[in-house]
């Protein structure tokens, strides 16, 4: 499926939610990309990498799109197994002259509907024709 | 955990080296494939000239820190606000770096803010901000 562009996008939209069990693979498979210690809970960044990851693709993000900040609260620990469930929703959508620029919230929730973390991110847009 | 928390003390510095084998591998660990992380042909032909690491890459770093300086309080409770000012690429060497700012006390309660940095080997700033976390006496 095709994600949606900068224009298709409105504040408040809410992409659909996606669900991840976070099992001892895909952790161990995280921990060694970042060259970190095995530690008693997952990492926040690896929770929030796949709530981005959710995210990212159901955005159509035109090339040269760049991170711009981010924030986080990690709310409550995670064990491993846990499945998490993201949401995430436009929070603001700003047209300028020279760029685009959309803000991101993001909610991760564990398997009892527990908020485990929430984020913000602001991704900027190069500008493109006007049909993206 | 640091110990004898005060305002001005520096959190351990954390220091990694990126090449594209790490990039490659992270890509496949968070699913994010996006072409300016991992295609070096494609990359060539953008602004940026080359291949550049994943901002969450360098966010995890921070966190490791975080993690390493604070335990649990950093896990459960911590805060995290940070913009990226320009990108790590292949063969740099980026040191991960933090102080503490104020140390407050509320109830039970020590509220800590600290400042972070993440620089590459020229000392330019790649990520600069900040980060908040509770300590629970």
């Amino acid at each position: 499926m095709a994600g949606l562009s900068f224009n298709e996008l409105g504040p408040g939209y809410e992409f659909p939610p996606s669900s991840y069990e976070l099992d001892d693979a895909i952790i161990s498979k995280y921990l060694s990309a970042v060259e970190s210690p095995s530690q008693e809970f997952i990492p926040p960044l690896a929770i929030a990498a796949y709530a981005m990851k959710s995210m990212i693709e159901s955005l159509s993000l035109p090339p040269g799109s760049i991170h711009a900040s981010q924030e986080f609260e990690f709310i409550r620990p995670v064990s491993i197994g846990t499945t998490i469930t993201c949401n995430a929703k436009v929070d603001r959508k700003i047209a300028r002259s020279r760029m685009n620029m959309l803000v991101l919230e993001i909610g991760v929730f564990n398997q009892d509907r527990e908020k485990v973390q929430s984020g913000k991110t602001t991704i900027v847009l190069p500008l493109m024709d006007a049909n993206d | 955990m640091i110990s004898n928390i005060s305002k001005g003390k520096t959190l351990p510095t954390l220091v990694k080296n990126i090449t594209q084998d790490k990039i490659n591998l992270y890509a496949e660990a968070s699913g994010d494939f996006n072409p300016i992380h991992i295609d070096e042909s494609f990359a060539a032909q953008t602004p940026l000239g080359g291949t550049i690491a994943h901002g969450m890459l360098i966010l995890a770093y921070i966190s490791e820190l975080m993690t390493q300086s604070f335990g649990i309080n950093w896990i459960s409770g911590g805060n995290l606000s940070v913009r990226f000012k320009s990108p790590a690429r292949p063969g740099d060497t980026v040191t991960v770096s933090g102080v503490i700012d104020t140390v407050t006390y509320e109830n039970d309660c020590t509220n800590i803010s600290c400042t972070l940095s993440c620089c590459n080997q020229k000392d330019e700033a790649i990520v600069t901000g900040g980060a908040k976390v509770k300590l629970h006496s």
